[in-house]
């Protein structure tokens, strides 16, 4: 059977990725350029994001690095303003620049949980509002938050209360702008990561005690690896989800059904 | 950057849906031959399975039928064993008997958990066999947006379909090591021949689309596409997962009024 209208790719679409200098933000871009899409690639550090840029362009596709914090009104405003004038349009949002600093509860500074919740969930909405305006406009566009499965469930042993909490944010959040915007072309969607190597995770992963801590605890017997959220986030954006809103697909390989 | 396999792809693979005579069954045997599988196509109506089979075919891409029954584990066990590089069976049979629990009688309560229920497990114990001793491979059950929230009417349905959330969770538990996924796929209303029924009362038709966020039915390809997303390798971090397809029904608060 032809895959010419394939609804799993993104031919002629523009995506915006924030967070886009490390991690699992690269292997959206790369994935969402991968599957055809225009790609703006964002983040505060602009060395990085012109890298990536240049890789995407070197790779036959079509990439465009604009610097953002993702926590600035203003920054967001601008990075829509130019994504906007570069590509004509906006089809998909990956909202998913995050933070995260680990510290037991009890000690954690107001000015640390400020900082976290700033960017994981008045950043994720900052950017759903401004892109969001874009979609409706439109009238189309597909947004993917990229939560945590920390957004459904408690860590504990990573202690993070800041981050719980603006990843539930994140995950509720989505359920209500879904349901503002369903009627209107405009899907949102999240995914609910659990454990991946990323910028966020090193220490974790360079730590032999927290890889059997994730093997023992995932079903699947493993940490996930970057590539493998890139195929909830391409179906997500695409049409292959028509029917798909306010949901958040977990990734996280069993770690929530035990 | 050079460019990465299309994880969506399901090339060089065989895909056994059953239930492919009809409704959503149908619709993911069709999206997982549009990825490029291989698809078998098991029904207890043999003319409904051909019938899927031959479009899929006329349409340039690889199927066959047969007859099979959902709840004949020996069966089951000799038509997937049968088929070279299996690597993902969905099964969608389902039966909904709508009545109000007082008024439910103990016949139609085996009927809608045997068929539903035992269903789902029989497919568990056999591809959840077979596909560990063949290295790994992915299951799709049908549950239900009737998982999570219910209907006057509709009780010993959602509970079937709440339980094979627990089944599925489990079996992903259990599997897992073996490289086994196990997702559950949660449609809203779609619009299917065994649907049909309602759909065709303007005010029920009106109710369900309206309580919906996209404020319309689902078509049995879009369910199909979730499917063949769960089956591919683009999911192969999720295991014990319930996708919910359904308009963001389950999205949004608000009570149900349907019509009386």
């Amino acid at each position: 059977m032809a895959a010419t209208d394939d609804l799993f790719r993104l031919d002629g679409k523009t995506a915006v990725v924030t967070g886009a200098s490390s991690g699992l933000g690269v292997v959206f871009a790369e994935a969402l350029a991968s599957a055809g899409a225009s790609v703006v690639v964002s983040a505060r550090r602009l060395d990085r994001l012109e890298q990536l840029a240049a890789e995407i362009e070197a790779g036959g596709g079509e990439a465009l690095a604009v610097p953002c914090d993702v926590a600035s009104e203003e920054e967001v405003d601008a990075l829509a303003a130019k994504a906007v004038d570069r590509f004509g349009r906006v089809d998909v949002l990956v909202a998913n620049a995050g933070v995260s600093d680990p510290r037991p509860a009890e000690q954690e500074p107001l000015d640390v949980w400020q900082r976290i919740v700033a960017v994981n969930l008045t950043g994720v909405f900052l950017c759903n509002r401004r892109f969001g305006a874009v979609m409706l406009e439109q009238e189309s566009g597909s947004i993917v938050n990229v939560a945590s499965v920390l957004g459904v469930v408690g860590a504990g042993q990573i202690p993070q209360a800041s981050y719980t909490a603006s990843k539930g944010g994140v995950v509720n959040m989505t359920r209500e702008l879904a349901a503002q915007w369903a009627r209107r072309g405009v899907r949102v969607n999240a995914i609910g990561p659990a454990w991946f190597e990323s910028e966020m995770t090193e220490e974790m992963f360079a730590s032999d005690q927290a890889l059997r801590w994730i093997r023992r605890k995932t079903p699947m017997g493993r940490p996930g690896r970057g590539e493998e959220l890139a195929g909830p986030v391409v179906f997500l954006a695409s049409d292959a989800s028509s029917y798909v809103t306010g949901q958040t697909l977990l990734v996280d390989g069993g770690w929530t059904v035990v | 950057m050079t460019a990465l396999p299309d994880p969506f792809r399901l090339g060089g693979r065989t895909v056994a849906v059953i239930g492919a005579g009809s409704g959503i069954g149908e619709g993911a045997a069709e999206a997982c031959a549009r990825q490029g599988a291989a698809v078998a196509c098991f029904d207890v109506n043999l003319l409904a399975a051909r019938a899927t089979a031959d479009r899929i075919v006329e349409a340039g891409g690889t199927a066959h039928a047969a007859e099979l029954d959902i709840l004949d584990a020996e069966a089951m066990t000799s038509a997937l064993e049968a088929l070279a590089d299996l690597r993902g069976v969905v099964a969608t049979p389902g039966v909904n008997v709508r009545k109000r629990l007082l008024d439910y009688q103990p016949d139609e309560f085996d009927r809608v958990v045997t068929l539903n229920l035992r269903g789902a497990m029989c497919v568990l114990q056999v591809a959840g066999g077979l596909l560990s001793a063949n290295g790994g491979g992915s299951i799709v059950l049908l549950s239900s947006i009737r998982s999570q929230v219910v209907e006057p009417g509709q009780g010993v349905y959602a509970a079937t379909k709440a339980g094979i959330v627990q089944l599925a969770r489990t079996a992903a538990a259990e599997f897992g090591p073996a490289g086994v996924r196990v997702n559950a796929l949660a449609p809203g209303v779609v619009d299917t021949p065994l649907t049909k029924p309602i759909q065709q009362n303007p005010d029920w038709n009106r109710a369900y689309a309206g309580k919906t966020a996209l404020g319309r039915w689902g078509r049995p390809d879009e369910i199909g596409n979730a499917a063949a997303f769960l089956i591919s390798d683009a999911s192969s971090y999720m295991t014990g997962a319930v996708l919910f397809v359904d308009g963001g029904w389950t999205a949004i608060d608000g009570r149900f009024d349907p019509p009386s």
